[in-house]
């Protein structure tokens, strides 16, 4: 029982987080999440957020959401124009500076889409980290190619009505 | 013994054949060169190719002719260096809307393989209506990204540490004018106002 008031409150954390309250007492937080709008039959998605500790450090070891058969962490390198996409381990968060899961770097990948991301919608992302466990975070899908820090020029609108 | 020294001698060549691409490129893209001289002697990037776009048409370097395009190498698998460069030359052809009516982009697919045209139609769509995907058997998208000087590798899932089989390539917007011209080359992290200009310079 006690296990799974544990894993409530980090569920009820997440939820906080979500509302913009993106700090918590003594673990990792985790802001701006956003995944990007996929085709009908995309194979793959992805989804960045920002994670962050107050003290110490902590390490993202994997991920799992239900809309997915896998979840990998990926890295984009570029080197001389070339973009080349690796997985990596874990993703280090140490306090100070917080890790930023963006678009040209690193992030999160989706693997085996069993649904289609919908602008609109949102994907739950279990985040497993090496001291603070399982963090729930509701991310929100945003457009297809949108950056980091806002709706990326909402009137770019050109989904589904053209 | 005869076999591994010429996938040796190969794997030299195609290094430098990417090397030789690649200080080209970034001789091209920058500032200074840029000016919109179409027909300057650097024709040596675009030609001939054949592909079919997601709608199921034909689609040949004939298509560049008669308007301003943005022509890109990628993949739909990519989760975020397409997505991004896509957004830009969609909000490009945005920017020129007025002034360039007709231009277009064309995203040529490095992955044939999971990139069948139904798959291009869903993807290209969330971008921009005036955003064609090509798609074609691997050896007729070999022989686009050939001409178009584009790097495209196949990862396996092993090397990649992935599920699934990944391609590094390279992520240049390349503009051509009406005629069908090379003129000049965006990197990835290009803005969309810069690429615009250009374009607006031949209207």
């Amino acid at each position: 029982m006690k296990f799974f008031a544990k894993h409530l409150a980090f569920a009820s954390l997440a939820s906080l987080m979500m509302m913009g309250m993106a700090h918590a007492a003594d673990g990792v937080s985790v802001s701006e999440p956003f995944a990007r709008a996929t085709a009908p039959s995309a194979k793959a998605g992805a989804a960045f957020l920002t994670l962050s500790i107050a003290s110490g450090e902590d390490k993202l070891l994997s991920v799992a959401s239900p809309v997915a058969e896998k979840v990998e962490l990926h890295n984009h390198i570029m080197e001389d124009g070339i973009a080349r996409m690796r997985a990596v381990d874990a993703i280090p968060v140490v306090a100070g500076t917080p890790t930023a899961l963006k678009p040209g770097g690193l992030h999160i990948m989706l693997i085996g889409l069993k649904q289609q991301l919908k602008e609109g919608d949102t994907v739950p992302l279990t985040l497993r980290f090496e001291k603070a466990g399982d963090v729930v975070v509701a991310v929100p899908v945003k457009g297809a190619g949108v950056r980091p820090g806002g709706d990326d020029h909402s009137g770019h609108g050109h989904g589904h009505s053209h | 013994m005869k076999r591994p020294f010429l996938l040796g001698i190969a794997a030299l060549a195609a290094a430098l054949a990417l090397l030789a691409g690649t200080v080209l490129l970034t001789e091209q893209m920058r500032p200074g060169s840029s000016t919109a001289d179409g027909g300057s002697g650097r024709a040596d990037i675009g030609g001939p190719f054949t592909l079919t776009d997601h709608t199921g048409a034909p689609v040949t370097e004939a298509a560049l002719q008669g308007q301003v395009s943005l022509v890109y190498f990628g993949y739909s698998f990519c989760p975020d260096i397409c997505p991004t460069d896509l957004q830009v030359i969609g909000e490009t052809l945005d920017l020129v809307q007025d002034d360039l009516p007709e231009a277009q982009g064309l995203f040529i697919t490095v992955d044939p393989e999971r990139d069948t045209q139904a798959q291009l139609a869903g993807y290209v769509s969330l971008f921009h209506p005036h955003i064609r995907g090509l798609t074609g058997t691997p050896e007729q998208v070999a022989a686009a990204a050939k001409v178009y000087r584009a790097y495209y590798k196949k990862v396996s899932a092993e090397e990649a540490g992935s599920s699934d089989y990944l391609m590094d390539h390279s992520a240049f917007i390349y503009l051509f004018d009406r005629q069908g011209q090379f003129v000049r080359v965006f990197g990835h992290g290009a803005e969309a106002a810069a690429i615009a200009e250009a374009m607006r310079a031949l209207k």
